[in-house]
Order: C-alpha cells, then sequence, then structure tokens
C-alpha cells in the first residue's frame, strides 16, 4: 500500500515539475510584451484637438491642478494649448467625464517614466500623440 | 509600576523602519522581557485629509476619502458621499443602489484577504501570506475591469457611481468568488489548526466588550466578543441595498472566555466577515435591477450644496468609518469635513493592551486588532 | 423608571437631570444637543449611564470664526440604537474645557489632536502633545480658518493661483 502511495506521490511531483518546465511563465517579457489592459485603464490623456473647444472643463474638474490651458498661445489657433503635468495627476479620470466634447480620453498607456522631472510636463503637441500602440482603441484611430 | 522596577526598564522603539512597522511607531518601555508600557505614536502619515478636504469640490472630496485607505476605498469614500447626498437630500438610483453595494462587500472581502496574509507573516507562516494574495489578484483584477484602476477606484459619486457593471466585469468578480469559495476551507484549515497559530494567538491581547467600546474600538474586534454591533443592520441606508438581502450579522462566540475576545477569535470573526460578504454579494448579483446608474439631476445638485450639516456613516472592515460634513450656502466645498477612520481606536487602544504582554507578542497584539497607519493618521 | 430607549428619551432624560443642556434637532436615531460649556463633564458622566454600552465615536472641533469655536460628541449605542450629539460652543482666542477622557479613555486622543489642530485646552488631560503634527507646525493650529496653508510649491510650478476665498459660517 505504502510502495502505491509512494508512487502516486512522484507521480504528482512529476506531473506539477513537467507542467512548470512547459507552460508559459506568469511574468511578461516587460518591455518587449505588455499585459492586456482592460478597456476601462486610466493611463496617460489623449487630447484630440479637433474636438475641442478650450471651455476648461476638465481644468476646472482636476483636483490637483495637473492641467492648465493657455489661453493667450497664438501657435494654436483654434483652440489654447493643453499642458498636462503628470507629476501631479493622480488619474482620477475626473476631466474625462468632465469633457462633453470627447476630446479628452484615458489611453491603456500607463508606463510613464522619464528620466527626469521635467519630462513628465507634457507640452500641448505630446499629450496629443501617442508614441506607440495602441494606437486604435475604443474603435478610434488616434494620430 | 514601582520604582525599583522602572530602574530595570529599556526604553525601546518599535518601527518605524521595522518591515510590520510601515509608517507607525511605538515607544515600548521593557522590563526583561515583558512589555511595561506602550507609547503608540502617530503621524508617519499624515497627509492632512481634513484641511485639504476644505479645498476640494464635493465631487473631488471622494477621492481623498479613498486614499485614507487604499485596500477598502470603495468603503472609505462611501461616509463622505453618504453625507454629501443627506445635505442635498437626493436618492440614488436602485441599480446604483446595488451596484455599490456588492463593491463595497468585494472591497471588504479584499481587504481582509490581506489582512489575513499581513498577520501570517508577521507570525511567520508565509505560506499563508502568499496563497491569499493570491487570490486577491482577481478581486484587484475586477476592480480593475470595471473602474480602470486596481487600488484609486473613485467608484461612487454623489448622485449615483461612475461606471457600469458589464459582461467581462461579473465574469471576472465571479471567477473571484468562485476562486476564494473553494480556497476558503483551505485557509481555515491552514490557519486555525495549525498548532503554531494557536499558540501564537490563543489568550493574547484578550480585553472585554465593555472596556474595548471604552477605548472606542468597533467593528470585527467588538463582533468578536459575540456582539453583534454592525452598522449595516443598525443603520439603515437609503443609497444602500442591505435590505434587499437575507444575512445575519457574524459573531464568534468563544465559550472559553464570554464577553472577551483574544487575537485567535478575531482571525476566526474575519473568516466569518468574509463569508457573510461573499452571501451578500451572492444573493445581490442575481438582483441587480435594469435603469441608470447615475442621477444627472441629483449629481448636478451637489455641484453646490445648501448651507446644512450631515454624519455618514458606514460599517468598514475594520469598523465604524464616519465622516462629519458642515457645508455653508452656495459653497461648492465643505466648510468643515471630519474624517473618523475606524483604527484611530484600535491604534489608542495599544496603550492599554500592550502592557503585560512580551516583546515577542507585541506584534500580535497589534496585528489581531487589523489597523492600517491611513486611518488614523489621515 | 425603566432606562431611556429612544432619542428623544434620552434628550427629555438629560435635559430633565441638567437644565441649561437645550435639544436642536431630534431626527431618527439621533438626538442633538446643545450643552452649556461649564457642563460637559456632567452631562457626559450621564451619557455613560443613560446609553447602555456607549461607544465613543468621534469628538472634534469646528472654527466658527471671530474666535467661536464648537466642540461636538458623537456617542452610539449599539443596544437602544441611539446616536446622541452634544454640541458646545466655546468663545476666546484660546478657549479651554474640561476634558472627559478619564470617562470615555476613548476621547484621550480625539481631544489631543483637537488641541493641537484648533488650539483648545482641555483641563484635566493627563498628555497634551503633538499628536499628527510635524515640529514646525506646532502651535499654528492648522485647521483654524485663519491658517494660510503653504503655497511655495504652487508659485513654482506656474500655475493658476486659487482664488482667496472666505466663507461664512451659517449663523442660526
Amino acid at each position: 500500500m505504502g510502495m502505491i502511495r509512494v508512487l502516486g506521490d512522484i507521480f504528482r511531483v512529476l506531473k506539477h515539475i513537467v507542467r512548470q518546465t512547459f507552460s508559459r511563465p506568469f511574468t511578461y517579457f516587460y518591455p518587449f510584451e505588455d499585459r492586456e489592459y482592460p478597456e476601462r485603464t486610466r493611463g496617460r490623456h489623449i487630447h484630440i484637438r479637433e474636438n475641442c473647444t478650450a471651455c476648461g472643463q476638465c481644468v476646472r474638474a482636476c483636483p490637483v491642478v495637473a492641467i492648465r490651458i493657455d489661453k493667450s498661445d497664438r501657435k494654436y489657433e483654434k483652440d489654447a494649448a493643453l499642458y498636462f503635468d503628470y507629476t501631479r495627476c493622480i488619474f482620477c479620470g475626473l476631466c474625462v467625464e468632465a469633457c462633453r466634447f470627447n476630446a479628452l480620453f484615458h489611453t491603456p498607456v500607463v508606463d510613464l517614466s522619464e528620466p527626469s522631472r521635467e519630462a513628465l510636463h507634457y507640452d500641448p503637441e505630446r499629450i496629443e500623440t501617442l508614441e506607440r500602440e495602441p494606437l486604435e482603441w475604443r474603435g478610434r484611430r488616434f494620430r | 509600576m514601582s520604582p525599583d522596577i522602572r530602574d530595570e526598564a529599556v526604553e525601546m522603539w518599535f518601527g518605524p523602519q521595522h518591515v510590520s512597522a510601515h509608517g507607525w511607531a511605538a515607544k515600548l518601555t521593557v522590563v526583561g522581557d515583558f512589555i511595561v508600557e506602550c507609547d503608540p505614536h502617530a503621524g508617519y502619515f499624515h497627509r492632512s485629509a481634513e484641511k485639504v478636504l476644505e479645498f476640494r469640490t464635493f465631487k473631488q472630496g471622494p477621492l481623498v476619502l479613498e486614499r485614507m485607505c487604499m485596500l477598502e476605498a470603495f468603503l472609505a469614500e462611501y461616509p463622505y458621499i453618504s453625507a454629501v447626498e443627506q445635505i442635498a437630500g437626493v436618492e440614488v438610483p436602485e441599480r446604483a443602489k446595488v451596484l455599490r453595494t456588492i463593491m463595497m462587500e468585494a472591497s471588504r472581502i479584499h481587504s481582509l484577504q490581506f489582512w489575513w496574509g499581513q498577520f501570517s507573516a508577521e507570525l511567520g507562516l508565509f505560506a499563508m501570506t502568499l496563497w491569499p494574495w493570491v487570490d486577491r489578484e482577481f478581486f484587484l483584477d475586477t476592480f480593475e475591469e470595471l473602474t480602470g484602476s486596481r487600488h484609486a477606484v473613485s467608484f461612487s459619486t454623489p448622485g449615483g457611481v461612475r461606471y457600469d457593471f458589464n459582461e467581462k466585469v461579473l465574469k471576472k468578480l465571479d471567477r473571484a468568488l468562485q476562486r476564494l469559495e473553494q480556497h476558503l476551507p483551505k485557509f481555515k484549515d491552514m490557519l486555525l489548526r495549525s498548532p503554531t497559530f494557536r499558540m501564537r494567538t490563543k489568550g493574547i491581547a484578550l480585553f472585554s466588550y465593555e472596556d474595548a467600546l471604552r477605548w472606542g474600538l468597533s467593528g470585527p474586534n467588538i463582533k468578536a466578543c459575540g456582539v453583534p454591533m454592525d452598522l449595516r443592520k443598525d443603520w439603515p441606508d437609503l443609497n444602500l441595498a442591505y435590505d434587499l438581502v437575507d444575512w445575519e450579522v457574524p459573531v464568534v462566540d468563544n465559550p472559553d472566555h464570554p464577553g472577551q475576545s483574544d487575537a485567535y477569535d478575531r482571525m476566526v470573526q474575519r473568516f466569518l466577515e468574509v463569508e457573510t460578504s461573499i452571501n451578500i454579494i451572492r444573493q445581490l448579483l442575481p438582483q441587480i435591477p435594469e435603469g441608470p446608474i447615475v442621477d444627472p439631476k441629483a449629481r448636478a445638485k451637489t455641484n453646490r450644496l445648501p448651507a446644512g450639516e450631515a454624519y455618514g456613516r458606514v460599517e468598514g472592515t475594520r469598523g465604524v468609518t464616519t465622516v462629519w460634513l458642515k457645508t455653508t450656502e452656495k459653497a461648492q466645498t465643505p466648510y468643515r469635513a471630519k474624517i473618523r477612520g475606524p483604527c484611530f481606536a484600535s491604534y489608542y487602544s495599544l496603550k492599554h493592551l500592550v502592557p503585560g504582554s512580551t516583546f515577542a507578542d507585541f506584534i500580535v497584539v497589534f496585528g489581531s486588532l487589523d489597523p492600517y497607519p491611513g486611518w488614523w493618521d489621515r | 423608571m425603566a432606562p431611556p430607549t429612544t432619542p428623544s428619551e434620552v434628550a427629555a432624560e438629560l435635559m430633565r437631570r441638567h437644565p441649561g443642556v437645550e435639544a436642536h434637532k431630534i431626527e431618527g436615531q439621533t438626538a442633538e444637543l446643545t450643552v452649556p460649556a461649564g457642563m460637559i463633564r456632567d452631562v457626559v458622566k450621564s451619557v455613560d449611564e443613560l446609553l447602555p454600552h456607549a461607544l465613543p465615536e468621534s469628538m472634534f472641533g469646528v472654527d466658527l470664526q471671530d474666535d467661536r469655536y464648537q466642540l461636538i460628541y458623537y456617542f452610539w449605542s449599539h443596544d437602544i440604537r441611539v446616536l446622541v450629539q452634544l454640541r458646545v460652543e466655546l468663545e476666546g482666542e484660546e478657549p479651554e474645557i474640561d476634558s472627559v477622557c478619564d470617562i470615555f479613555p476613548g476621547l484621550e486622543w480625539h481631544e489631543r489632536e483637537t488641541h493641537e489642530m484648533f488650539g483648545i485646552g482641555f483641563r484635566g488631560h493627563p498628555d497634551l502633545r503633538p499628536l499628527l503634527l510635524p515640529d514646525e507646525l506646532v502651535g499654528k493650529y492648522p485647521l483654524r480658518k485663519s491658517f494660510q496653508p503653504d503655497r511655495r510649491r504652487l508659485a513654482e510650478s506656474g500655475l493658476p493661483q486659487p482664488r482667496p476665498r472666505r466663507q461664512e459660517a451659517n449663523k442660526e
């Protein structure tokens, strides 16, 4: 009896070893591969200039004063310039909720690491482009 | 303490660098192996939340509250919202009520799972630390699918909730619950029948119901004494859906010491809490009514509130969590907001509970109260 | 006489025992009472007797500006499901009141916090060291409305300054 139980144990151990050897690792090869983010992920924002009316609702909704609109900036003629400060942003989503013109969205890009603090102050050009995939998201193609 | 003992006494600090003391420190006066005096120090985590709330609008307020305790974010933000809704006099849609209740209970399960792991780690039972934390990941995935954030969820808002359930969320929540239901008996066996655990916790930090109430303890710490003190039953809330559910307040009544509880009882109590929460969610899931999740009129009403005062209370994972709110006429921000975190009392009661125990038991006494520094420092 | 079981009975009994205590509002499970500052110890002792197994839930200050302060005490009894709110009006630059932390030890730290945040003194409190504040803020009473928060970092960042706004406390 004991012999069979020991054999059974050995078999279970072997089963585990084989499964662990040939199964896919639970970790991701991060810079080359990323996990799947849900649709509602509150990552960095994207600003769609065509829709924006520069009403400033996002600025008013922001609890940490991370958004700034520069009304005097004439470089962007139709709309004012939108500056994002990601050293302050807490990704609460109130600005996206406050926007009634579909001009501001979250993207599933959450890795915002930069070499310096200044690089986290996104200027108007940077906030309307995504440097990399996913370009297409929520049935809408960005850039 | 007699003077000749005082001569032998050594003062030593527990924390703030100690691994178990993340964000707190206590000055212990030790004679030999016994602690004769405990002076808990607060303030390492102080973020001046009450002052910050005075500069935030009523929609932004819950964001501050949920950062008081990230483990129970759904529960932590609720008392503020409840107070705002009381002043505005609004009722949220039926669907929002049920969704809120489900997520609050899921948050309670998540917080308790974290605590099982943390407490076991403090006792040196690391298997029990990692196993519940694997199951906890499934709840975090549910939160992420629902709100887009794993910890800082900001789910409820005055007038309803911000995110709706969909098929994916329901599937993930169901999977998390199934996994926990499957593993719960195993966790119970692992801890409650483990001789190490029983030796470390039986008879440690024994206090009676009357004493604990005077120190201000509440929640599972009181329920473990055999008293069903629970705001979910005692304080009916218009904007929550506990009345749709048939449930009983779980209590532990240990025949060895009736009316008292030790660290072991509180562990058993927290297993029962999880079972109750699973029961509540399981009953509510088929009952989610159709309809809107937020009432735009009610939400608009909370932009500017009339003058008034309200007291929002909720039974948090760790006890009675309340927010007192005073507003002025047509104000966009509160005049004064007071947060009462349940752990303020737990941490204070160390002063009374610890003297007499050995130094090795100090962390058991502390951990058995399920304290979280964010709640006392605010 | 049977012990009181409803908020109105608790309030009536407290007012009978202590002339000077006034009922502010009695609604649902809550009884709100206004207590003169000198009587707080007697009233809290009565609350201890009247409410079976009272939980000292919360205690905090409110700055009503112009050197007027309110202290609010909350007691909850699970046995009869009654929440009692005691409200004390205080006046003066640094007002003082009797401490009740020997009756309910749970209020000791609440009083300590109120002392450092509002500058309200508690006579007979064993230990009024600062609880939460860092050393540089001790004695500045940050939860008073006259306290100016530190805006240095805001100016550095070049973001718009929030408009200063004075809210009037509602005068009832």
